[in-house]
């Protein structure tokens, strides 16, 4: 794979990375719990494009294997779970509330993003440009998403928020651990695909019990 | 030197002339997507030509802001123009009086003066539509400004004629993620900065629901006239600089020979024409957003704006 | 081979229960329970001299410490497991729950062997995410919407803690790799910890700090914690007990010392820090709490934060008394919670101050509950008094007395905080409208005898050979590469 060598790799890898942090914003600006799981999606084909570029460029077969495993679970399977488990009352058509309104939410993720840069900026000396462009966007990715799962008021959102810091600790561990043990790599995606599996029927329970999944105002409990 | 001279003075007759051809045909495609008819491609330069024949009506509590505004109007797109790349990819005459922020001030007082001129009959639509394209114009700025520093980190200048040959050489840059960013947030831009759906209807006839339209309700005759040339110039200014300047130099001349820089103006007119049907297909998907999801859409216009300068700054 | 078993044996009785009624699916729960704890007696008899048992080199295998912490675990979840057929046997719940609960439980416990069963960093961090997992039906089982509240706190937070703890892990695998290291066990990063990159070493420890805080409930990150004790069955409280104050502090202690040899880190600092801060903070959480099983959860996290800062420091005795203080804790605060459950079943009432006249209603659970609650505080002649006197001794042995004294105060307002709610529930005339005590169940009777034995004995004296496989665990910790 020639192509894939010199700047091209870099510069196209970092495309991914952009587009791959983008829709870390998208989950937390997207207002229809359909366009959420669309967006997880993209997010994670775009991690997996981003383990393939890398693949390419690197000649690495461990990341292959990690390029294959991703797109089975997150690309196919997971998606695939959601709808199949989550209420289509859950997905329907409507605008989910957030806590904080979307523009106020998207600056808070700039700001984030900003600090993931300069949490992560003094371990790239002496680093390849794949782990320069990948560490600190998997680091604000996941700060991204952990604020998304504070300012989601829906169980599925929330669930999806909870996959997507998943997707930046793997999307900045590809680069920096491409020779990370296959099996816990395997043992990641498996988990994954237990939250789903767990969350998606306890969430329906609530729907079930409470007729709604706006988690985010359950506050029954309190220490008084 | 006559040459460069020259060239500059074409340039601007090229934006002054096909201007009004290049929204005809956005209407027209627009329309036809629709599956209606649709006014002729012409159309802008009959309604010009009218209008310029017409008397004009100036209210008499007015003042001398309503009456100068269309000239301003229809001049800050010809400033810019001489500054921006339209036909060559060398840098001419008047390349370096102004950068691309001084294009983007010139702009501005465009708008401003619309905007004052808006409020000056005291019509109530005047002033809401004003306020409102202030709104969308001061979510627009940090787009604008974000979008500008990332070009100068890029290009290490602020001249469009030096920003525009770095997206080529190397070949890699083409891709860079900065670039490719950089040309979603500012076609979102444009699509804010012209009222185009999803931010404002052009053709809407509602005036509680305009934004751009309504400040012009007021004007009449020749004024009306300048004021819609000198729209549909801001317009293809702006695509100018998008096509030429953000996304590559494709189709500009690169001779120094009079037939070198004429036959770049088809070419051009090709590029802007591909410009167009991918507004149309947008205008045409979308739907009107509500007021204040506007926020929203210029925030997503930000966002990538400023992600575009982070893989940059890396 | 023994290793082996004690992984297998809750897999089969998850297994097997699946074709039992639920009763007999208990019974027999309890029975594996039992066996695994006495196969992972075996282990720690193995390794009574020191050394490790090894499964597969690098990934399964168990030393002095894992082997002293897996006992406790399995001796926990057995006894656990024979109150929950006791408490299940005045629930409501249809038969195929309860069974489902059996299968549940037994799962947690396979995912809680695991954590100290696995050599491997990345397992470890998986089985510790699926004590989550496997734990979420369980704190759910009531299905009514305040449960299924709690389970969503529950499952979300420390979900989320896994998953920061998951980028933290990559970027230690990332500065031991850079250091050299081939395999990713505690020992391997401990012999590469010196020439792997500080900055890298560094934000992967905070962040693994962080995430497993987070399932650990300590103080800054305690938001899932109330809840999910006020709701979930006793059993599983006391299991989730187990969880925070044993299994993560003896993942985050040997992340510790594995680093130790990493000059800049600062890990000590950090889990000192950390350990400070929910000592305190629980301490005065616990004043001025209204549920009883909140009380206890808070005491937990107290325990957990003074076994972290006894255990972050580098003095030998330190540690033995961290270890110390990990098995009363884990052996006296399930006693606690039994003792609680059977005041919910005689009362039905969760706030303490709805709970009066426990001695006139009945002697036996105000008895027992007192005594627990007095054991569980810290007083004599129970076993967390002497572990707390270690503590307090091995501290005024070191050069942290400000940190000591810290403890210290914070343990005497954990002890009133104790005694003062116990005694507003001891005292008082019963609530007449509480109707009619209901007959204990004599499964949780069993249990919490069962569980009394230890915490009464230990309060007297440590027989010799545990004193030997405590002393050979501290030594995992300080010795230079276990």
């Amino acid at each position: 794979m020639h192509w894939m060598d010199g700047p091209w790799a870099a510069e196209v890898n970092s495309l991914v990375a952009g587009i791959f942090l983008l829709c870390s914003f998208g989950l937390l600006a997207a207002s229809q719990a359909i366009g959420c799981i669309k967006i997880y999606r993209i997010q994670s084909i775009f991690l997996v494009l981003g383990a393939a570029i890398m693949a390419a460029s690197t000649g690495n077969s461990n990341l292959w294997i990690v390029v294959a495993i991703g797109l089975i679970t997150k690309v196919l399977l997971i998606p695939f779970l959601i709808r199949r488990i989550v209420r289509r009352e859950m997905i329907a058509r409507r605008e989910l509330q957030q806590v904080r309104s979307v523009p106020v939410s998207l600056l808070i993720g700039l700001i984030l993003c900003g600090v993931g840069y300069f949490v992560t900026a003094p371990l790239l000396a002496h680093t390849s440009t794949f782990i320069q462009d990948d560490l600190p966007i998997g680091f604000s990715a996941v700060l991204i998403a952990v604020y998304t799962i504070t300012v989601r008021r829906e169980a599925l959102p929330q669930l999806l928020s909870l996959l997507a810091i998943e997707n930046g600790a793997f999307f900045a561990g590809d680069a920096i651990a491409p020779n990370f043990p296959l099996i816990g790599e395997l043992a990641a995606c498996f988990d994954v695909a237990m939250i789903v599996l767990v969350l998606g029927v306890l969430s329906t329970q609530i729907h079930r019990v409470s007729g709604s999944t706006q988690v985010g105002s359950l506050s029954e409990l309190k220490e008084i | 030197m006559l040459r460069m001279i020259a060239f500059n003075l074409l340039q601007v007759l090229v934006v002054l002339f096909l201007s009004p051809l290049v929204v005809g045909i956005l209407n027209r495609l627009k329309e036809r997507m629709a599956g209606k008819q649709g006014p002729s491609v012409w159309q802008l330069y009959r309604d010009i030509f009218k209008l310029m024949g017409k008397d004009r009506v100036i209210s008499s509590h007015s003042t001398w802001v309503f009456r100068f505004a269309p000239y301003v109007i229809f001049a800050s797109p010809i400033l810019v123009t001489l500054l921006i790349p339209v036909l060559t990819t060398y840098p001419l005459f008047f390349a370096f009086m102004g950068d691309m922020l001084g294009g983007g001030f010139v702009l501005a007082l465009g708008g401003f003066f619309y905007g004052m001129a808006a409020i000056d009959t005291a019509n109530p639509y005047g002033a809401m539509g004003a306020s409102r394209t202030r709104m969308v114009g001061f979510l627009g700025e940090p787009v604008f400004m974000t979008v500008f520093f990332t070009v100068c980190f890029v290009a290490n200048s602020t001249i469009p004629y030096i920003v525009q040959q770095r997206w080529l050489h190397p070949a890699g840059n083409f891709f860079a993620p900065a670039h490719l960013l950089i040309c979603v947030a500012f076609f979102m831009l444009i699509l804010a900065e012209t009222g185009k759906i999803p931010v404002d209807n052009p053709s809407g006839h509602f005036e509680l629901a305009m934004i751009d339209e309504s400040k012009a309700l007021e004007y009449s005759g020749p004024s009306m006239a300048l004021i819609k040339w000198g729209g549909a110039m801001k317009f293809v200014v702006l695509l100018c600089i998008l096509l030429n300047v953000l996304i590559a130099p494709w189709g500009l001349a690169s001779g120094h020979g009079f037939l070198d820089v004429l036959s770049a103006i088809p070419l051009i007119f090709i590029k802007m024409l591909a410009a167009v049907v991918v507004i149309v297909i947008v205008e045409t998907a979308l739907a009107k957003l509500r007021l204040f999801r506007i926020t929203g859409f210029l925030g997503l216009a930000f966002v990538i704006a400023v992600t575009a300068l982070l893989t940059r700054m890396l | 081979m023994l290793i082996w078993m004690v992984l297998l044996l809750p897999i089969i009785a998850a297994s097997v229960c699946e074709f039992l009624p639920w009763r007999i699916a208990g019974y027999v729960s309890f029975l594996f329970g039992c066996a695994a704890f006495a196969v992972a007696s075996c282990v720690a008899m193995g390794l009574l001299h020191g050394g490790t048992a090894t499964a597969i080199d690098h990934w399964v295998g168990a030393d002095p410490l894992s082997s002293l912490v897996l006992m406790l675990e399995t001796f926990a979840g057995a006894i656990a497991l024979l109150f929950s057929v006791g408490m299940l046997e005045s629930d409501e719940a249809p038969d195929s729950a309860k069974r489902r609960y059996f299968i549940w439980f037994n799962l947690f416990l396979f995912a809680g062997i695991s954590v100290l069963l696995m050599r491997e960093i990345a397992l470890i961090w998986l089985a510790l995410t699926l004590t989550t997992l496997f734990s979420v039906f369980l704190v759910s089982f009531d299905r009514t919407p305040a449960a299924l509240e709690a389970a969503w706190k529950y499952a979300m937070l420390t979900i989320l803690g896994a998953a920061i703890a998951l980028l933290g892990i990559l970027l230690l695998y990332w500065g031991a790799t850079r250091g050299g290291a081939v395999h990713f066990t505690f020992s391997a990063v401990g012999a590469v910890a010196a020439d792997a990159p500080v900055p890298i070493m560094s934000l992967g420890f905070v962040l693994v700090l962080i995430g497993f805080a987070t399932k650990a409930a300590l103080v800054p990150f305690h938001a899932w914690l109330p809840d999910t004790y006020s709701r979930a069955p006793f059993a599983v409280c006391a299991m989730l007990s187990i969880l925070e104050s044993a299994l993560i502090p003896y993942v985050l202690l040997r992340l510790h010392f594995s680093l130790l040899g990493a000059h800049g880190v600062h890990s000590g600092a950090w889990l000192m820090v950390i350990g400070l801060v929910s000592a305190g903070g629980a301490a005065f959480l616990m004043l001025q709490t209204h549920e009883y099983k909140r009380l206890f959860a808070y005491s937990t996290i107290e325990n957990a934060g003074i076994i972290l800062t006894v255990g972050s420091l580098s003095a030998a005795a330190a540690h033995t008394a961290a270890i110390w203080q990990i098995m009363t804790h884990a052996l006296t605060k399930p006693l606690v919670f039994y003792c609680a459950g059977l005041v919910f079943v005689l009362t039905g009432e969760r706030r303490i101050a709805n709970v009066h006249g426990l001695f006139s209603r009945s002697a036996l659970v105000g008895g027992l509950m007192m005594l627990s609650g007095v054991a569980v505080a810290g007083a004599p002649p129970f076993a967390l008094f002497l572990s707390e006197l270690g503590i307090l001794k091995a501290g005024l042995a070191s050069h942290h007395i400000w940190v000591f004294a810290l403890l210290g105060g914070f343990m005497i307002v954990s002890f009133c905080a104790i005694t003062y709610h116990l005694f507003g529930m001891m005292t008082g005339a019963p609530d007449a409208a509480q109707g009619v005590p209901r007959r204990m169940a004599p499964a949780s009777l069993a249990a919490v005898a069962l569980a009394a034995v230890p915490v009464v004995v230990f309060g007297g004296f440590i027989p010799a050979t545990l004193q030997q496989l405590l002393s050979h665990a501290a030594a995992v910790l300080s010795g230079p590469h276990p």
